[in-house]
C-alpha cells in the first residue's frame, strides 16, 4: 500500500506590492521515512497541481452563494485532481519500485496537511466547530470529544439536505449549517475514495495549531495579566543562555511573529511570569508547554502518550483561571479543543513530525516561489509548470547518475567530540582572578582536590585542607568549548556551543552557561533523575 | 526526455448560471507522481512497503510510534484487506505483516 498525503496551502507569490498567489497541491507518501521527505532536495515530494486563484466574480451573487461557489470550486478541482487515486486504491496498480521489481500498489489517500480554514473546506464542516468530531461550538472547551464525525455521517447531513430543499439554495445550506456542515458542497470530492475516511484524515498541524494557536492564545493571557510593559522589562533583562533567543524590545512590539519567534517565546516564558500569576495560572501554562513540547517528539510510547495525556488534563483542570481574570469569556477555541485529538492521530499514522505544515511550507520557497521568480511573471503558472519539469529532470538525472556510476560511499565524518580554541583566551590567570572575575568562588580548593586525584598517594580530609598550591600557580583560561552530542535524531548533526565569559566592563555579568552532565545511565527521557 | 511524474495537463470549470467565469486548474495524474517516487533510485534504501508493530521490549506490551509505517491505521488498512478475499494485496505483505 502507498500512503498517500496531500497538502494544500495558498501562498503568496509577491512579497510586498502585487497580488499574486499560488495555490499548490503536493503529494508525497508514507513509504518514505519522514527524515527523507523532509529533505527538500530529494525531489520526495511532489507538486501535483495549482488550484484555480482567480477571484470569483460577487457581481450577482449573495454572500452566501459566493462562498458557497467557492466551496464548490476547490471540490470540483479536486475531484478532477484525485480521481486517479479511486481506481487505483481499490484495484491496484503494478508499479516498478526503485531496484526494478514489480509491485501491485493500492495508494490511499491516508494523510491531509492543511490550516484551520482549509481543514473546514476540505471536511465539509461549518467554519468554528471541530473537523473531528460533533462538538458543538458551545462546548469546545470540554475535554471529552463528542461523537466521531466520519464519512457516512457527513455524507448522510448533505443527502438529506438535498432531500429536503428540493432544489432550493439557501434551504440546503441552512440544513447543512443546522448540523454544523458547511453548506455548499452538495458532492465533496473525497466522497468515493476506498479506505479514506477524511475527518480522520486530518492531522494535527503543530504549527499553527499550537504555536500560532493556543501558544499565541497564551502569550496575550499572560501579557494582560502580568501587564505589557512589565513582561516587556521582564523579557528584556533575560541573561545570555544558550539557544535562547534575546527580545531586546520586548515582544509587545512585534508585529507579524513568525513561527521560530513564537518558538524562542515558549522557551522563556513560564520563567518570566511565574511569580506574578496565581499558581493555578501557572500550572496550566506549565502543562501547556508541556503539551506542546511532548507533541513534538519524534518518536512515542504508552508512556510519553500517558504524559501528554497527563500535561492536556492538567492543563484542562487549570485553564478555568484565564476565565476567572477576565481574559477571556469563554475557552470554546477549536484549536484549542484540537488538542484533544493528538493522542488518536499519534496513534494512528505516527509522530506529528510526519505531517507538520512547516515542512510544506519550506517547499513553498522551493516550488512555488523560485519558479514564479524564473517567469516573466505575465501568465505564469505554464511557465512554472515548466520549470519545475525541467527542474524535475535534472534532479532525477542526477539521483539516477548517482545510483549507477558512484559506489554507496559511506563516510562517517571524523567528529571531535570536543573541542576548544588552539590558545586560551586568557592564558596564566592567577587563581584570585579567576575567582573574582569567573564568578568562581573556592576555585582554588575544588582545583586542588581534583589535582589531588591524581597522585599516586592522594592526601585525605585535613592535610589536603592545609595543603596549598605554588603561589605562583596559574591556569589558562578559555571562555568556550564546542562539542557535538550524539544526535537525537537521524541525517541531523548537532554542534553546542558552550560559552563562559567573566566579567568584564561591556559584560558586567559576564555569561556563564549551564552544562548538565550526565553521571549514570539512570537518567530519564523526561526527568532529571539520574542526572547531576 | 519524459517528464519525469506525469504530463501536465490543464482543465477549466465554469459554472451554468455564470458561463463566462473561468476557473483553470493545472495538474498532472497523482499516479505518475507516485510512480515517480517509488522508481526513485535515490529513495532504494528507503521505501518501506508494509506496515509494522514495534514494541518496547519482548513482552509487547509499550508499543511505539514514531514512522508512520508504526502507526495503527496503516496496519489496519493493509492487514484487514488482505485476509478479505476480493483483496488483491501481493503476498508478501501478508507473510510481514503477519
Amino acid at each position: 500500500m502507498a500512503p498517500v498525503i496531500i497538502a494544500t496551502d495558498k501562498t503568496q507569490l509577491t512579497q510586498f506590492s502585487g497580488n499574486k498567489s499560488a495555490y499548490p497541491v503536493y503529494l508525497t507518501v508514507g513509504n518514505l521515512p519522514k527524515a527523507v521527505r523532509r529533505q527538500p532536495s530529494q525531489n520526495s515530494c511532489i507538486l501535483i497541481a495549482y488550484l484555480s486563484v482567480e477571484k470569483v466574480n460577487r457581481s450577482k451573487m449573495t454572500e452566501l452563494e459566493h462562498r458557497s461557489r467557492v466551496q464548490r470550486i476547490f471540490h470540483e478541482s479536486m475531484k478532477t485532481i484525485l480521481e486517479p487515486l479511486k481506481q487505483a486504491g481499490k484495484d491496484g496498480v503494478r508499479m516498478k519500485d526503485s531496484k526494478g521489481a514489480i509491485r501491485q500498489v493500492h495508494p490511499v489517500l491516508s494523510c491531509y496537511v492543511a490550516d484551520y480554514p482549509e481543514q473546514c473546506l476540505v471536511t465539509c464542516t461549518k467554519y468554528g466547530t471541530c473537523v473531528k468530531c460533533c462538538q458543538d461550538a458551545l462546548h469546545l472547551e470540554d475535554i471529552e470529544p463528542a461523537l466521531p464525525r466520519t464519512k457516512k455521517w457527513t455524507i448522510n447531513v448533505i443527502q438529506q439536505a438535498k432531500n429536503l430543499s428540493r432544489g432550493s439554495s439557501v434551504k440546503f445550506h441552512q440544513h447543512c449549517m443546522d448540523n454544523d456542515v458547511a453548506g455548499g458542497i452538495y458532492s465533496p470530492f473525497w466522497q468515493d475514495f476506498p479506505y479514506t475516511d477524511i475527518h480522520h484524515a486530518i492531522t494535527p498541524d503543530v504549527l499553527h495549531q499550537l504555536y500560532q494557536g493556543v501558544f499565541k492564545h497564551v502569550v496575550e493571557w499572560c501579557r494582560s495579566i502580568v501587564g505589557e510593559k512589565e513582561l516587556d522589562r521582564r523579557i528584556q533583562v533575560l541573561p545570555y543562555g544558550y539557544g535562547l533567543r534575546q527580545f531586546r524590545k520586548g515582544i509587545s512590539k512585534l508585529s507579524q511573529i513568525s513561527g521560530t519567534e513564537r518558538k524562542n517565546m515558549a522557551k522563556i516564558l513560564l520563567g518570566c511570569v511565574h511569580d506574578i500569576m496565581a499558581p493555578g495560572g501557572v500550572k496550566a501554562v506549565k502543562a501547556l508547554l508541556d503539551f506542546i513540547y511532548l507533541a513534538q517528539y519524534s518518536t512515542h510510547d504508552q508512556i510519553t502518550l500517558g504524559y501528554l495525556r497527563d500535561s492536556l488534563e492538567e492543563f484542562h483542570k487549570y485553564k478555568q483561571y484565564f476565565v476567572l481574570v477576565g481574559c477571556r469569556e469563554h475557552l470554546n477555541i477549536p484549536k484549542l479543543h484540537s488538542l484533544i485529538h493528538y493522542i488518536q492521530a499519534i496513534e494512528l499514522f505516527g509522530t506529528t513530525d510526519n505531517y507538520n505544515t512547516e515542512m510544506f511550507e519550506r517547499l513553498h520557497i522551493d516550488f512555488a516561489k523560485q519558479g514564479w521568480r524564473a517567469s516573466n511573471q505575465r501568465d505564469e503558472f505554464p511557465q512554472m509548470i515548466t520549470w519545475l519539469s525541467r527542474r524535475e529532470k535534472l534532479i532525477s538525472f542526477h539521483n539516477s547518475l548517482h545510483a549507477q556510476l558512484i559506489p554507496t560511499q559511506s563516510n562517517p565524518s571524523k567528529r571531535v567530540p570536543k573541542s576548544i580554541a588552539k590558545y586560551p583566551n586568557y592564558p596564566n590567570r592567577s587563581i584570585p582572578l579567576i575567582e573574582q572575575l569567573h564568578l568562581a568562588p573556592e576555585f582554588r580548593r575544588h582545583l586542588k582536590q581534583y589535582l589531588n586525584t591524581f597522585i599516586s598517594h592522594p592526601l585525605s580530609g585535613r592535610s589536603l585542607d592545609q595543603a596549598d598550591l605554588p603561589d605562583l600557580f596559574t591556569v589558562n583560561v578559555y571562555n568556550m568549548f564546542r562539542f557535538q552530542p550524539p544526535a537525537l535524531q537521524d541525517n541531523n548533526e548537532e554542534a553546542d556551543t558552550v560559552k563562559a565569559m567573566p566579567i568584564s566592563r561591556t559584560r558586567p555579568h559576564g555569561r556563564f552557561d549551564t552544562v548538565v552532565v550526565m553521571d549514570s545511565d539512570n537518567a530519564e527521557a523526561t526527568g532529571m533523575a539520574g542526572i547531576v | 526526455m519524459p517528464d519525469r511524474a506525469g504530463e501536465w495537463m490543464t482543465r477549466t470549470l465554469s459554472f451554468n448560471d455564470k458561463p463566462d467565469d473561468e476557473y483553470t486548474i493545472r495538474y498532472r495524474n497523482p499516479i505518475d507522481a507516485i510512480k515517480s517516487i517509488w522508481e526513485d533510485p535515490a529513495n532504494a534504501e528507503h521505501l518501506v512497503f508494509s506496515p509494522k508493530k514495534i514494541f518496547s521490549d519482548t513482552s509487547r506490551t509499550n508499543r511505539i510510534f514514531n514512522e508512520m509505517w508504526t502507526g495503527k491505521w496503516w496496519h489496519s488498512i493493509q492487514v484487514s484487506e488482505t485476509l478479505s478475499s476480493h483483496c488483491n494485496f501481493s503476498k508478501f505483505v501478508v507473510v510481514k505483516a503477519s
